[in-house]
């Protein structure tokens, strides 16, 4: 089943990149915030969400075309409600944040 | 911190009476200054830190610790005593007969948190031909008894409480203060250890009894020659257990040595950088032991193996 990409809350995010530092061992990712001072351990699916955001991709479906396009996987299931728990989830660790919207400013 | 002197200081000794004023001694790349009006710490400090460069008193100490009675009434009816530091210790005041556990309380607790040119990891540590072993470890993981019982074979000892690795050359820097025995580790020592280089047993302390052992004279007489980073081992100390060495990917090393680190919070980006560069450089395993024997013949077969690159674990 296709996802459908619009019903995803399209909250702009960004990542502080010049504020993070990586390392990658295995399969496991280590970031160090300058901006907060903490480490966080994260997965490789956040990884790479956190990756995308640094990037420049600043919604959720510009990150499942990104996740779709590099892994070679279908947009479909439950990918888009899992991306946007995990970009929940890097938000509440304070490795992203939602940028105010155009409208906002 | 102080930076290494290029020359060796001679190893000296101070009296009790000294103690009573303030004597300021060189340990490893700290000068720390140490002062108590309790007798019976003067003359016990001034044998276990035998042996110590003393510092001339006019040049600035890194920190001090000053260990005295509460109170004046405290001096006469159940003793007291309380280690008084720079930075305010959370440390509860003790009976006056563990006075010197008070000072290498105030000691660690000054270290941990004044140390900023430095990573400073709970930890043992070890050197040999140039390049140094770290064994991080919790209290009770055996790290202190590996630590002083190899430091007695051809292992130079470099500390037991703390390892140190410097942030801006990645060196470990030796800090061979007291050892601290626990239990059932001190007789252990004793039968390995000249006599006269140990403390009292100081019963009845939160951690057990426990006793201070002086580190080699080579140790002391070596001080200011850091080390190169060469192999992390986790110890775990069990009663009968079978000897194993369990290799460890980098992230894990990485991870047990943040929840070990004394400063590491405090050091931001350096300390993050430095320790990277640790587990980067270093190859790292867990260590499950149940005797000192056994625990020597994994950690010779691990530097043989991953340090020198002769066998295969």
């Amino acid at each position: 089943m296709a996802i459908a990409i619009s019903s995803i809350a399209e909250p702009n995010y960004i990542a502080p990149s010049h504020k993070l530092l990586w390392r990658a061992w295995d399969d496991v990712f280590v970031v160090y915030n300058a901006l907060s001072g903490r480490t966080h351990i994260l997965d490789e699916f956040c990884y790479h969400l956190l990756e995308m955001v640094s990037e420049g991709r600043a919604k959720g479906a510009d990150i499942i075309a990104g996740l779709t396009d590099r892994f070679d996987i279908a947009a479909e299931g439950d990918l888009a409600d899992i991306v946007s728990l995990r970009l929940q989830e890097l938000g509440s660790l304070g490795l992203i944040q939602k940028a105010p919207l155009k409208d906002d400013m | 911190m102080s930076i290494f002197s290029e020359s060796r200081h001679a190893l000296s000794s101070f009296t009790p009476h000294q103690m009573k004023g303030g004597v300021t001694l060189s340990v490893g790349p700290k000068h720390v200054r140490l002062q108590s009006n309790v007798a019976s710490l003067c003359e016990q400090a001034s044998q276990l830190y035998q042996g110590y460069p003393v510092i001339p008193a006019d040049e600035i100490a890194d920190f001090q610790v000053n260990v005295a009675a509460t109170s004046f009434a405290r001096r006469l009816f159940r003793p007291k005593v309380v280690a008084w530091t720079d930075v305010p210790a959370p440390i509860k005041p003790l009976p006056a007969r563990m006075a010197m556990l008070a000072l290498e309380m105030g000691i660690n607790w000054q270290v941990a948190m004044t140390t900023e040119r430095a990573l400073v990891l709970h930890a043992g540590s070890l050197e040999r031909a140039g390049r140094s072993i770290i064994f991080p470890g919790n209290s009770g993981s055996g790290k202190s008894t590996l630590a002083a019982a190899l430091g007695l074979r051809d292992w130079r000892f470099l500390g037991d409480e703390f390892a140190l690795v410097d942030l801006a050359s990645g060196k470990s820097l030796p800090m061979p203060r007291p050892i601290s025995l626990k239990n059932q580790s001190i007789d252990l020592m004793m039968a390995l250890a000249p006599i006269e280089r140990f403390t009292p047993r100081y019963e009845g302390t939160p951690k057990g009894t426990l006793a201070f052992l002086r580190p080699p004279p080579e140790a002391l007489a070596r001080m200011s020659e850091p080390a190169t980073p060469a192999l992390l081992l986790f110890p775990t100390y069990a009663a009968g257990v079978s000897p194993i060495l369990t290799p460890m990917g980098r992230a894990e090393a990485f991870v047990r040595l943040v929840a070990g680190g004394a400063n590491y919070d405090r050091l931001g980006q350096p300390g993050f950088e430095a320790l990277a560069r640790l587990v980067e450089t270093c190859p790292a395993a867990a260590l499950h032991y149940g005797s000192l024997e056994d625990a020597n013949a994994l950690v010779e077969q691990a530097w043989e193996c991953w340090v020198e690159g002769k066998t295969k674990v």
